[in-house]
């Protein structure tokens, strides 16, 4: 029988033609479908997570090719994540029937965000890595189409193509991954088993390592690390993600809330074991990685100007978090999943919260971002401004929010790394980087909201109706209120999750420095307001604006002056072989002529040619030995 | 016998549809869709339980002649194995989708030349003896080079001598290679045949000469890959591809490159155990140069439909890795390679014909295939817009569509031959989809280009046909085991001595 729980990801999975087909009949439906789709799946996950208080395991899975099958895993970690992007999108979703209710092509977007739920889904859920892949790659492929969603934007298109290349690094590098583990489990595993299957993996993790050695362990773990930081806008593959802000804001609420960026994060959650049983470089660089991306997103944050793209930064910052508590497991252990998880799951709700009061902003000022010419919003609209501040105080992690015990619990976890590793680096990047989340986050919010309007539109700016904030305020609600269930989130990842509680200087200091951000913001608020707007021209702040140059890297110096010439030189190179083959024939013709000069009508020339060529022949048959 | 009566009748309604008059595109399409039908009935039935190895196999002995202890025996003999029955299928669809594709306005004759093209396709992969191999081989070549030359565009008449002439190159080394191979047959054991099962066999081969047996693998080679196509001996596919007709380059894209791929993994693999390590070393080493070669090239283009021959052509360089790192590799690995090099060609079929049909509509209606005269077409075809998205999509490996299972399986077992140079793979990979993705934003996204009017997107039949195609594609790349089993079956009991 098949299991029930293929309907998960099933059911967003009908939605996707459905939507299309309703929406062209009747366009006011849209979205209607989808929601229903995705409440299912909802509850599909809510009945999962019930039959998973006494029970260790969902599993079921048939074979899909040769050895390689195809079914769902669902344990702890997957259920809360299922539960999370069902949920979330389920929220976004109602929102955006809200959000796009203008569109002409509506019913596209709704058949292709149900695409996107599904594909999410069904990556969480996937049994084996390949199925995992596929899955993950379906959602690479629906956020290219819905950054690029208003195709005729230029800008859109680009920022489609630029997502769409930057994560096929990253997804090909994880195949190579898969191919190491494959190749080498492929005579380990016992029989009936596919070498690629996540339970197997991870349940027989320090059997593996000792099997094909923690090395080559680490090689395939370190690939799929490179995999989740394409997906996850890690540095240095983070490139594409403030660019994607180009789709419709509810798409982008998606992207860094539910359905895309957390999936590198699932990633290395998922196969924590193996990379906690290779050699101890690979999870030393997922900590890295992680706590440089959050402090230099941070960085990044500060001197951007476009609203959506100072969210952006600051899910990179966030990932950033996450990926760090996932690496610090190499000295706490598998706490550190518990950590990265339970701040996953804060984030979703005040990203998306913050991403859906922005669309509520930029849906009344007509698509303006920068936020230099808003200003004044806080009496325009006080229900947005309201819900914002929430989420931006839970990003900036000031108590009693979700944000202070998620983040706080991870920048704990890092001290305890350093007492236990002695190395600070990971511990002082994560906590620089507090004071900058706070700083980027109130200085957007201080300009947007505070003082005059700064522009005729701004002028005009209204809150909606109440009924389509509602998914909003329940966001801010979770967003305040998430905090109570910190302690049994980690037991229900992590039965023996040690819950570090560093010396009171080092535990406070988290919240003294976001409380420090925010009075710089409100600083460099003042200072901006006084009429310092575009003056800035330090060479620092150049250099930070341009975003260190990275991604002038990969356009100007890797594509431009690299790919693009190669291309060119074999292209040209590859014309020109083609010319030389077409003028073959006039060779030959050529050769031809020569020869005609050989007859000359010379009776003894020929007597002489006849004889030589013979002496020629027998020479050679001499020496070859034939006869 | 079954086989052989399928056979006969292809063979007379191939010859019928030349006499179709002006009904002859519905004559091919009603032979073609019986074929196909009573095809894949057969198959059905014969493979539910297939184990690897030749069935259905059927033989007649043409000629004998035998005088002192000499035997000559010339057979015709038919039969299949999981591979080429997949291949035959393939070949009744490309030729069907390549007919359906065709302007109603050609008369008898091309449709014609199609079915004899097919015919000359499915026969090849079902004959088991090199004579007859020989024949078909060749007799694909002809309705071919009558399709580009007669029904082309451009330089047409040149592009047609030129595909001629190149791939008869190899089909002459072919030639000699199989005279070679049957000489030493007959100076072994007396006895002058041509069957594939007495003269590819490891035990036989074994005992050559070693300059016979390069000689013997050079011709094979030469014609296998020149058919493929590998870097360096392309130069035909380009301008074949460019100044075919749009069937004709469906054909071409799906049906002919796959008798490269079938020479190479159904014909040559068994005794290819013997080749020497630095042979097997190049080989692979041809075909990463191969995709990454012809994947530059494509992004060097500003023309669509020559931009997806060299598209195709890079992923059909796929089949050369496989054959060269299953060489190189043991056990499951060996099979998951070789069956992904097949199911490459197979998949690699129906998303090329997917590619060139929407982009033969497309030119219809904006009559130009250049990048930069298109842009924006989602905005007036959006259905059309779509299924070319599909088709590219498909072609750089996107998971759950056809080009991923293939390309994947020989991706991951490249690692155990090859080990960290499967990246060079990835970089071609990586650039497949660059250039896919940037002609993508440029022709369907991004502003519509005015001057191109109003355009009316796809009509009923169209979209039927290019439905069953998409749906093709996404069923290949979702339920593979179908196809999978019948390839790891073939692909498990193959040779390979290294």
């Amino acid at each position: 029988m098949v299991n029930i729980y293929f309907l998960i990801f099933l059911l967003p999975l009908l939605a996707f033609p459905l939507e299309y087909i309703i929406g062209r009949y009747r366009i006011k439906y849209s979205g209607v479908f989808s929601s229903l789709m995705i409440l299912g799946s909802l509850v599909l996950v809510i009945l999962a997570y019930l039959y998973l208080q006494n029970h260790n395991f969902i599993y079921s899975h048939y074979t899909w090719f040769y050895n390689i099958d195809l079914g769902i895993y669902i344990d702890h970690l997957t259920v809360i994540m299922a539960m999370m992007v069902a949920f979330m999108s389920l929220m976004i979703n109602l929102f955006a029937m809200f959000y796009m209710k203008n569109d002409p092509r509506k019913n596209i977007y709704f058949s292709e965000t149900s695409l996107f739920i599904a594909g999410m889904l069904g990556l969480v859920v996937s049994s084996n890595l390949v199925l995992f892949f596929l899955f993950w790659e379906i959602v690479g492929l629906c956020s290219y189409l819905l950054i690029g969603f208003w195709f005729f934007k230029p800008n859109a298109a680009a920022a489609a193509k630029k997502a769409f290349i930057v994560t096929r690094v990253g997804d090909l590098l994880f195949i190579i991954g898969m191919g190491v583990l494959y190749t080498r489990l492929v005579n380990v595993v016992p029989s009936g088993i596919s070498p690629l299957s996540i339970p197997y993996l991870i349940n027989n993790a320090q059997h593996i390592a000792s099997a094909i050695g923690p090395n080559v362990l680490a090689l395939a773990t370190i690939l799929f690390l490179a995999g989740a930081v394409a997906k996850s806008a890690q540095f240095p593959l983070h490139v594409w993600l403030p660019d994607s802000m180009e789709g419709p804001t509810t798409v982008s609420a998606l992207i860094h809330a539910a359905t895309m960026v957390t999936a590198g994060v699932y990633l290395v959650a998922r196969l924590f074991p193996l990379f906690y049983y290779a050699s101890s470089y690979s999870l030393y660089a997922v900590v890295i990685i992680g706590a440089f991306t959050a402090f230099y997103a941070g960085i990044l944050g500060i001197v951007v100007n476009d609203i959506k793209r100072v969210l952006a930064y600051s899910t990179i910052s966030q990932l950033g978090y996450m990926m760090a508590a996932i690496g610090l497991g190499g000295v706490i252990g598998y706490s550190g999943v518990a950590f990265g998880m339970y701040h996953l799951v804060v984030h979703a709700v005040f990203k998306a919260l913050l991403f859906m009061a922005a669309a509520v902003i930029l849906l009344t000022l007509m698509e303006l971002r920068n936020i230099k010419d808003m200003g004044g919003l806080f009496r325009k609209m006080p229900a947005t401004a309201i819900l914002m501040l929430i989420g931006a105080l839970t990003l900036a992690a000031i108590p009693p929010t979700a944000g202070y015990f998620s983040k706080g619990q991870i920048i704990s976890g890092a001290y305890e790394y350093f007492v236990n590793s002695g190395n600070i680096i990971p511990w002082l990047l994560l906590v620089l980087g507090e004071i900058l989340t706070a700083i980027y986050t109130f200085r957007m919010y201080f300009l947007v909201f505070l003082g005059k309007p700064r522009s005729q539109l701004a002028e005009k700016a209204h809150d909606p109706k109440l009924i389509y904030l509602s998914p909003l305020i329940v966001l801010a609600f979770l967003s305040l209120t998430l905090g109570i269930i910190q302690k049994p989130f980690y037991r229900f990842i992590d039965g023996s999750v040690y819950i570090y509680s560093p010396p009171f200087a080092i535990g406070v200091l988290p919240v003294a420095f976001s409380l420090l951000g925010i009075l710089i913001a409100y600083g460099i608020y003042k200072y901006n307001i006084k009429g310092h707007m575009n003056i800035v021209k330090n060479p620092l702040y150049k250099i930070i604006k341009n975003k260190f140059y990275f991604d002038r890297l990969y356009t100007e110096i890797i594509s431009e002056r690299i790919i693009l010439p190669i291309a060119y030189l074999i292209g040209a190179g590859e014309r020109k072989y083609n010319d030389r083959i077409n003028s073959m024939g006039k060779d030959i013709s050529d050769i031809g002529t020569d020869f005609r000069k050989i007859e000359t009508g010379n009776i003894p020339f020929y007597v002489a040619f006849l004889i030589v060529g013979m002496i020629v022949i027998f020479a050679i048959i001499e020496i070859m030995g034939v006869i | 016998m079954i086989l052989l009566y399928f056979f006969i009748i292809f063979f007379m309604l191939t010859v019928l549809s030349f006499f179709g008059g002006k009904h002859s595109k519905s004559v091919s399409l009603v032979s073609l869709g019986i074929l196909t039908v009573f095809f894949v009935i057969y198959s059905i039935l014969d493979f539910s339980n297939y184990t690897g190895g030749v069935i259905s196999y059927y033989n007649a002995l043409l000629a004998s002649y035998s005088a002192s202890g000499i035997t000559v025996h010339i057979n015709f003999s038919i039969g299949l194995t999981g591979f080429s029955d997949l291949l035959v299928i393939i070949s009744l669809l490309i030729t069907m989708f390549a007919v359906l594709m065709g302007s109603n306005s050609h008369g008898a004759y091309f449709y014609g030349l199609f079915m004899a093209a097919g015919f000359g396709l499915a026969g090849l992969f079902m004959v088991r003896n090199f004579l007859f191999f020989y024949i078909f081989w060749e007799a694909v070549l002809i309705p071919v080079f009558f399709i580009i030359g007669k029904y082309g565009t451009g330089n047409k008449e040149r592009s047609s001598l030129k595909f001629f002439i190149y791939t008869h190159i190899g089909s002459l080394f072919l030639l000699l290679s199989i005279f070679t191979l049957s000489t030493y047959y007959f100076l072994n054991t007396n006895v002058f045949t041509f069957q594939i099962a007495d003269l590819m066999n490891v035990a036989f081969i074994i005992g050559i000469p070693p300059y016979a047996f390069y000689f013997i693998i050079f011709g094979f080679l030469l014609a296998f890959l020149i058919k493929l196509p590998t870097f360096p001996l392309h130069a035909w596919l380009p301008d074949a591809y460019f100044d075919a007709p749009y069937s004709g380059t469906i054909m071409l894209s799906g049906g002919l490159v796959a008798m490269g791929g079938y020479g190479l993994l159904g014909i040559l693999y068994p005794i290819s155990g013997l080749f020497p390590r630095y042979l097997v070393y190049f080989i692979i080493l041809l075909g990463i140069i191969s995709i990454i070669y012809f994947a530059f090239s494509a992004l060097f283009q500003t023309d669509l439909k020559r931009m997806a021959a060299y598209g195709s052509a890079a992923e059909m360089s796929f089949i050369t890795i496989a054959f060269g790192t299953a060489l190189l590799s043991t056990g499951y690995v060996r099979t998951l390679d070789l069956s992904g090099g097949m199911y490459q060609i197979i998949a690699h079929a129906f998303v090329a014909a997917l590619i060139f049909a929407s982009l033969s509509l497309i030119y219809k209606r904006t009559g130009t295939s250049k990048i930069y005269e298109l842009g924006g077409l989602n905005r007036e075809l959006p259905i059309l817009s779509s299924f070319l998205l599909v088709g590219m999509l498909a072609s750089l490996g996107l998971p759950s569509l056809a080009g991923f299972i293939g390309e994947f399986a020989v991706t991951i077992s490249a690692y155990q031959s090859i080990g960290l140079y499967t990246l060079f793979i990835v970089l071609g990979l990586i650039i497949i989809a660059a250039f896919l993705i940037w002609a993508a934003q440029r022709t369907i996204f991004g502003y519509f280009n005015e001057r191109l009017g109003r355009l009316r997107d796809v009509n009923k039949q169209e979209f039927l046909i290019l439905f069953f195609m998409m749906v093709a594609s996404i069923f290949l790349g979702v339920y593979p085991t179908l196809i999978f089993k019948m390839l790891t079956a073939y692909a498990s009991h193959l040779g390979g001595l290294i």
